[in-house]
C-alpha cells in the first residue's frame, strides 16, 4: 500500500515536471472562444497585413542605408515619409476587431485582443510611430552618421518594436 | 579609513557588473508586474499555465517580503541547485535549470546588485496551481530526473568569443527555455537544442535558432547581433511579443561583442530543422 502510493507519487511528479518545463513562461489564453470570422473581417485583416508589409518594406530600405550604406539619404528619408503616412491609417486599419483568436477561420492573424480592449494605448503606439518617422526622416537628410545611428535605434525601438511587444502576438 | 573606501569600490564595483548580469539573465520580465503596475523586481507578475497560474516572488532585499535575510549561500542554492533556503525544491517555471551554468563570480555579483535596489514591502502571492502540480514535494523526483547542477565548463576546442556565446545563450540569456523543443517528460532533447518550439509558452510558435533553412540559414553575424540589439530582422520586421521584453530589458543593453559572441555561438549549431 505505502509502496504503491509513492509510485503513485512518483508518476505526479514526473507529470508535473512534464507540465511544467513545457509551459515555463508568460500568459497563454487563446484557441477558447473562437468565433467565425466573415468576409468583412477577413477583408480588414488582408488590408492590415498589406500595409505592415508596406511599412516593412520601406523600413528595409532604411536599414540598408543606414546599416550598410546602400542606395541614398534622400531614399531613405523618403521611405521613413512613406512610414509616416502608413502610420495615419492605423486607426482606420484596425478599426474592425479581428483577433488571434479566430485565427482559424482568418488564417495567419497575429492582432492581439488587446489592441481592442486597450484601443486608446494602441492608438498612442501608432502616434509613436509617426513621430518617430517624422524625426527618422529629418535626421536622414540633416544628420550625421552617428545621429542616424540613434535615432534609427529609436525609431525601430520605440516605433516598431514598442507596438509589437504588446499587441502583435505569436505567429501560428 | 582607507580600508574602508576600498571596501567600498569593491562592493560598488561588483554591483555593477551585477547589473550587467542582470540584464543578461533577463530576471527584470518575470519578477515585475509591470501590468498590475508593480515596483520593480517585487513579484506578483502572474505566469499562466493551463496547469495553474505561477505568481513571481519578491526578489527586492526586503527582509521579511523579500531575499533581504538571506545568506550568500542562500542565494547560491537557489540559482545553482534550485533550492530554497527551506531545502524545498523550486518550480522549473523559475528556469535555474538554465542558470545553473552560471559562474561562481556572476552569482555573487548578481547578489550584490539585487542586495542594492530598494525593498520593497509587498507580500507573496501564493500559486495557484492544480493538483498535483501543487504538491511542491513531488518536484523532487522530476529534479533528480532531468536536473543537472553544475557551472559552465569551457570547451578548450573553441574559442574564447564561442565559449562566452555558449555561457549567455545556453546559462544566462536562458533562450532555450522558449526556444528549444520539450520532450515527453518536459525534458529538452539535446539533439534539438534552440531548433524552434512549436507550442511556445504564448501557444504560438518560437522560432528556430540554429542555421537551418527555417531557422537563422539566411542571417549574417550582424543580421544577428541587430535583432537583439534593437529589435530588427532581415526583412525589415521587428520582432515583438515575449521576446519584444527580452530585448528592451535584456539583450538591448549589451556589449556589441557580447551580441556578436551569441551570433557566433547559434551560427556554430548544427543546422536542424527542429520537431
Ligand atoms: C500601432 C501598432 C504597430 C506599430 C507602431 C507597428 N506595427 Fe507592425 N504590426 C502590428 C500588428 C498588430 C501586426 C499583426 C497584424 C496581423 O497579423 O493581424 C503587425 C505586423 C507587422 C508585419 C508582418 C506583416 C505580415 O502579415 O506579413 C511587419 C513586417 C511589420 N508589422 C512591420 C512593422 C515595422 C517595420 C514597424 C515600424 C516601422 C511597425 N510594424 C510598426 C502593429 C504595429
Ligand atoms: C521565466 C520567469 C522567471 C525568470 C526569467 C526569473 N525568475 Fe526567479 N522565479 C520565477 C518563479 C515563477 C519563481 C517561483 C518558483 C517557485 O515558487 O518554486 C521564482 C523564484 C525566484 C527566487 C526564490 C524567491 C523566494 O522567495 O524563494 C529567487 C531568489 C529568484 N527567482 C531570483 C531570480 C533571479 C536572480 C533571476 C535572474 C537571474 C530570475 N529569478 C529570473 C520566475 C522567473
Ligand atoms: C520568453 C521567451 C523567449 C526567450 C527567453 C528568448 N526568446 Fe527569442 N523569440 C521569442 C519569440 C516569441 C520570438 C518571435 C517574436 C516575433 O516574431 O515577434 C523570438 C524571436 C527571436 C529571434 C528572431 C528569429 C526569427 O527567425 O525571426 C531571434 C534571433 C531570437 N529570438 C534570439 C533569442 C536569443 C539569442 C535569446 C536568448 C538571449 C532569446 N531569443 C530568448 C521568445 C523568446
Amino acid at each position: 500500500m505505502l509502496r504503491k502510493s509513492i509510485l503513485a507519487a512518483g508518476a505526479c511528479a514526473v507529470a508535473a515536471g512534464a507540465v511544467l518545463m513545457s509551459n515555463s513562461v508568460v500568459p497563454t489564453s487563446h484557441a477558447s472562444d473562437l468565433q467565425v470570422a466573415d468576409a468583412h473581417e477577413m477583408a480588414a485583416v488582408k488590408q492590415r497585413q498589406q500595409t505592415m508589409k508596406d511599412v516593412g518594406g520601406n523600413m528595409k530600405i532604411i536599414a540598408e542605408f543606414v546599416k550598410a550604406s546602400k542606395g541614398s539619404a534622400a531614399e531613405a528619408s523618403a521611405a521613413a515619409a512613406k512610414i509616416g503616412e502608413l502610420a495615419t491609417s492605423i486607426p482606420e486599419i484596425f478599426e474592425v476587431k479581428a483577433t488571434l483568436e479566430q485565427m482559424d477561420t482568418v488564417g495567419k492573424n497575429r492582432s492581439k485582443p488587446e489592441i481592442w480592449s486597450d484601443w486608446d494605448g494602441f492608438l498612442e503606439r501608432g502616434k509613436v510611430l509617426e513621430d518617430e518617422a517624422a524625426k527618422m526622416a529629418a535626421v536622414l537628410n540633416s544628420g550625421d552618421a552617428g545621429t542616424i545611428q540613434a535615432q534609427f535605434a529609436t525609431f525601430g525601438k520605440e516605433g516598431c518594436g514598442g507596438c509589437h511587444t504588446t499587441y502583435r502576438g505569436p505567429e501560428t | 579609513m582607507v580600508e574602508d573606501l576600498s571596501e567600498d569600490a569593491a562592493v560598488s564595483d561588483a554591483v555593477q557588473r551585477g547589473a550587467y548580469v542582470f540584464r543578461a539573465a533577463g530576471c527584470h520580465s518575470c519578477h515585475t508586474d509591470t501590468k498590475g503596475g508593480g515596483a520593480p523586481l517585487a513579484g506578483g507578475r502572474a505566469l499562466k499555465t493551463p496547469f495553474g497560474t505561477f505568481y513571481s516572488p519578491n526578489i527586492t532585499p526586503h527582509p521579511v517580503y523579500g531575499i533581504g535575510a538571506w545568506s550568500d549561500e542562500d542565494f547560491e542554492a537557489a540559482l545553482r541547485h534550485g533550492v530554497s533556503p527551506d531545502g524545498d525544491p523550486y518550480y522549473p517555471s523559475f528556469p535555474y535549470t538554465s542558470y545553473t551554468g552560471m559562474s561562481d563570480e556572476d552569482i555573487a555579483d548578481l547578489q550584490a546588485y539585487l542586495f542594492a535596489q530598494e525593498p520593497v514591502e509587498t507580500q507573496n502571492k501564493p500559486h495557484d496551481l492544480d493538483f498535483p502540480y501543487s504538491l511542491r514535494f513531488t518536484l523532487g523526483l522530476w529534479k533528480t530526473m532531468f536536473f543537472e547542477a553544475g557551472a559552465y565548463q569551457e570547451d578548450d576546442q573553441k574559442d574564447a568569443a564561442w565559449n562566452r556565446g555558449a555561457y549567455l545563450t545556453r546559462h544566462l540569456g536562458h533562450c532555450g527555455e522558449c526556444h528549444s523543443p520539450r520532450g515527453f517528460l518536459g525534458a529538452v532533447d539535446d539533439s534539438l537544442e534552440l531548433a524552434g518550439n512549436p507550442e511556445g509558452p504564448d501557444g504560438g510558435k518560437v522560432p528556430n535558432l540554429t542555421p537551418a533553412e527555417n531557422g537563422l540559414a539566411g542571417w549574417s553575424e550582424s543580421d544577428i547581433a541587430g535583432a537583439l540589439k534593437i529589435g530588427i530582422t532581415p526583412e525589415g520586421d521587428f520582432l515583438g511579443d515575449s521576446m519584444g521584453e527580452v530585448i528592451e530589458h535584456g539583450t538591448s543593453h549589451l556589449s556589441d561583442d557580447d551580441l556578436t559572441a551569441i551570433a557566433i555561438y547559434l551560427k556554430s549549431l548544427p543546422a536542424n530543422s527542429g520537431p
